[in-house]
């Protein structure tokens, strides 16, 4: 972890976006960096750098847009923005985490704080916030660059390919790009088809700055994601096409003459979901679904950043209104289309204002945010009232979280201990939802107005012992306490389920107590100038009242030898997962085996012309083609077996 | 507003006799005019017919409903007031027919007659659009007078 933290700062430094990254950042900080410059294959997709933070599992439904958890918290404890910009999925069986609706390519770095964090934009992120990080050419960069990128896996057939052109002087910049993915139906270990696993996935962005006078910036970012005909073996539909437009413009003056202020970022920014579930192409669909949905979001916020008399602080004040709405309508053919509204036209207005200050070696950070949502749509507001009779149209709630960090050098040894306590409003899904399917436990799932707001307090110590320059372990641990926990339960007999085949109804309530504590040891041995060990053991926990919480991971390792000589780089590695044995039965999980894969890649960075810098990387994973299922694989899909894949980067 | 009217005319068919041809006048039990808008369904005690009319047809939506309806009796081709209404009770369960599971929605309530409006009020609820079955029994005190009949509806 440290040799990422290390690369990000080398990587980002000599662009605009360097100036956003401090000392401070990196303490309590992962990042992912979303570079080819490292080993394995160069072609990752988002959800493939996801996997590279530590405190990030992936919930997946196929091969496309897993849904990310922070912590063993998933999309309702977690924020999830894009720089800064808050986004919300327009799916309401999850098939559209926010983090679908971008491209590597778009990115220069994931950023993740863990649990109640100092990201200013996040709201509600009990488990923690990831911002994705945009990738911008920046001011007095290579005034003119171009970069090419393809790779193919063999498994899955999958191609992708990508190209963006970057322009840069001291006044402007310019950079702008589009990429290109198809997938077919991928094989599971022992050469078994996964049908409906396929994807394809078309990204256009563009990125520009402008700095009439020095250190008065202002940028916008426009970006287009389109993906179709996605299959999601493990529910029951898939999708024929969702799509995101995400536009920005933002002012930063990055130079102030007073000594107290530094900094000050302003930006406004709208995004648009669109997202059509589809069954046709299912065989023997006894009754023919469509489930539309979208998400509007338009918002903005601004930043000031400070230091004098011993302390560094800013100042962050935001605001957004998302409008959710989503559709499903039945098709019998013996009678008119059933319809209804799962998301009825949902318009939440949330205002916050989130102060920290860094003073010595503590830091204490603090958020309140007010929030009103109301229900625009007649028909959904009387639909929920058949469940809630005394529903309000409109109701407010404030939501908030403190935390503070203490962080201490010595000469060996680096600790840093947090305490926090924050809440979180109920989800759309959780207040509004109107009969979600949940295929995992087969039960049809009502929202709750009436939910209290969930909070918890958090606990949290890392310890980072480095006896020697070429050794580093990294104790990492946490304790979330919750009240009102929310979650599904069962409702009341006479709630009829809507869903054929479907067990029953539930309802979200507040359980009242809840606990979730996620630990980790990692290691990073500098064994050799060019050979480097690296690995992970992790485990986590969670419970409520008398019953395990639901993906909560078992007992994890991982390991990799990773060789990086002159132009080559290469890397051997091993993740291993023990038996799933605390699973949560009451939300429709099982047993998962424990598994163990290996993987393997190599890499050759060269130039041609002394002007092309270009990188080959060939690699596999899944050696053996191990048939597994991770304990957060829904409905227990296999994932992918042995897949051989090259990719090759260029950039002129 | 055509729910009012509607109480309103029903109402007045209790309390007065006109001369109206629509309105053939006889002794005893009043005479019932139903608009085109109701909607009912048949059954039969001691070989005598009755229907059980669902009164504001055009007001229902998706959601929940206050409704109105009547039960009146079929004789000589004309259908008048049943004799103490107050004594009957429309016990209400809508349900949808999903190929091959059915749908019903919760906290409906049963019909009860209300003496000022002349009429009986219920609440259904209906869970989304499309064609429901409002299956009814009808109760005169403990004893189930009728059952297994029902209205058809088509929700848009």
């Amino acid at each position: 972890m440290l040799h990422i933290i290390l690369s990000t700062l080398f990587i980002v430094s000599g662009d605009s976006i360097a100036r956003n990254v401090t000392l401070d950042e990196v303490t309590i900080t992962d990042n992912a960096v979303l570079s080819s410059h490292t080993p394995g294959k160069s072609n990752q997709n988002i959800d493939e750098h996801l996997a590279r933070l530590d405190k990030v599992e992936l919930i997946q439904r196929g091969s496309y847009a897993a849904e990310a958890m922070v912590n063993s918290m998933s999309t309702e404890r977690i924020s999830t923005t894009i720089d800064g910009m808050k986004i919300f999925c327009a799916c309401t069986d999850r098939m559209d985490p926010v983090t679908s609706y971008v491209e590597t390519s778009n990115l220069s770095r994931i950023s993740l704080n863990s649990g109640l964090g100092n990201d200013p934009q996040a709201t509600g992120n009990i488990g923690g916030s990831l911002d994705l990080k945009l990738r911008k050419a920046g001011f007095d960069a290579t005034p003119r660059e171009l970069n090419l990128q393809t790779g193919y896996e063999h498994n899955s057939h999958l191609q992708s390919y990508a190209g963006d052109a970057a322009l840069s002087s001291h006044h402007t910049y310019l950079n702008a790009g589009a990429s290109w993915r198809h997938a077919d139906n991928y094989l599971a270990g022992g050469q078994e088809e996964v049908r409906f696993s396929q994807y394809q996935k078309l990204n256009l962005f563009a990125n520009t700055g402008w700095q009439p006078v020095l250190d008065h910036i202002v940028e916008g970012t426009l970006i287009f994601d389109l993906a179709t005909h996605v299959g999601y073996p493990a529910l029951t539909m898939d999708v024929k096409r969702a799509q995101g437009l995400i536009s920005a413009v933002s002012y930063r003056q990055e130079y102030f003459e007073s000594d107290y202020i530094n900094r000050f970022e302003a930006k406004a920014y709208y995004n648009s979901i669109r997202h059509e579930m589809d069954d046709t192409h299912r065989p023997d669909v006894s009754m023919h679904m469509d489930m539309p949905g979208r998400s509007q979001t338009a918002g903005l916020y601004s930043l000031l950043v400070g230091q004098g008399a011993g302390h560094r602080w800013q100042a962050n004040y935001d605001l957004y209104v998302n409008r959710s709405r989503a559709e499903m309508t039945m098709y019998d053919d013996d009678q008119s289309p059933m319809f209804m509204l799962t998301w009825p036209d949902v318009v939440t207005l949330n205002s916050g204002l989130a102060l920290s200050d860094q003073w010595g070696p503590l830091r204490l950070s603090v958020k309140a945010s007010w929030q009103r949502s109301s229900i625009s749509d007649e028909e959904g507001l009387s639909t929920l009232r058949i469940y809630t009779p005394q529903l309000n149209k409109s109701q407010n709630r404030a939501e908030g979280r403190v935390s503070l960090h203490y962080h201490k050098d010595w000469k060996y040894v680096d600790l840093t201990a947090g305490l926090g306590w924050g809440s979180r409003t109920p989800s759309v899904t959780e207040a509004y939802g109107y009969f979600l399917y949940n295929t995992m436990d087969g039960y049809d799932y009502l929202g709750n107005p009436d939910l209290k707001n969930e909070s918890a307090a958090e606990v949290n110590l890392k310890v980072n012992i480095h006896p020697t320059e070429h050794l580093d372990l990294l104790l990492d641990g946490n304790l979330f306490q919750f009240s009102n926990y929310i979650a599904g339960e069962l409702a009341p007999t006479s709630y009829s389920a809507m869903t054929m085949g479907a067990s029953g109804v539930k309802q979200y309530q507040n359980l009242p107590h809840a606990q979730i504590a996620n630990a980790s040891l990692s290691a990073e041995w500098q064994l050799l100038s060019a050979l480097r060990w690296v690995s992970r053991l992790s485990w986590a926990y969670g419970q409520a009242d008398e019953a395990n919480l639901p993906q909560i991971a078992p007992l994890q390792c991982s390991s990799n030898i990773i060789y990086e000589w002159g132009l080559w780089d290469a890397d051997l590695g091993i993740h291993a997962a023990a038996t799933q044995s605390r699973y949560a039965e009451q939300y429709g999980e099982s047993r998962t085996p424990g598994y163990a894969t290996l993987h393997a890649s190599v890499g050759y960075n060269f130039q041609i012309a002394q002007k092309i810098i270009a990188n080959v990387k060939m690699g596999v994973e899944n050696l053996t083609d191990r048939r597994f299922s991770t304990y957060s694989d829904w409905k227990k899909i296999p994932q992918k077996g042995r897949n051989f894949y090259i990719s090759a980067h260029f950039s002129l | 507003m055509k729910k009012v009217l509607y109480i309103i005319a029903l109402a007045l068919s209790f309390v007065a006799c006109d001369d109206d041809d629509n309105n053939i006048v006889v002794d005893g039990p009043k005479v019932v005019d139903l608009s085109a808008d109701t909607l009912a369904t048949s059954f039969e005690i001691n070989k005598e017919s009755y229907q059980a009319v669902l009164l504001n047809t055009d007001q229902l939506k998706t959601g929940s409903n206050a409704v109105v309806a009547s039960l009146v009796k079929s004789v000589d081709g004309k259908l008048v007031e049943i004799e103490n209404p107050g004594d009957y009770e429309i016990g209400v369960y809508p349900e949808m027919n999903m190929g091959t599971m059915k749908h019903s929605s919760p906290n409906n309530a049963d019909f009860v007659w209300n003496k000022t409006s002349g009429v009986y009020e219920g609440t259904l609820n209906f869970t989304m659009s499309g064609k429901w079955l409002v299956y009814l029994t009808i109760r005169q005190g403990d004893t189930v007078i009728a059952d297994q009949i029902f209205w058809t509806l088509q929700l848009k």
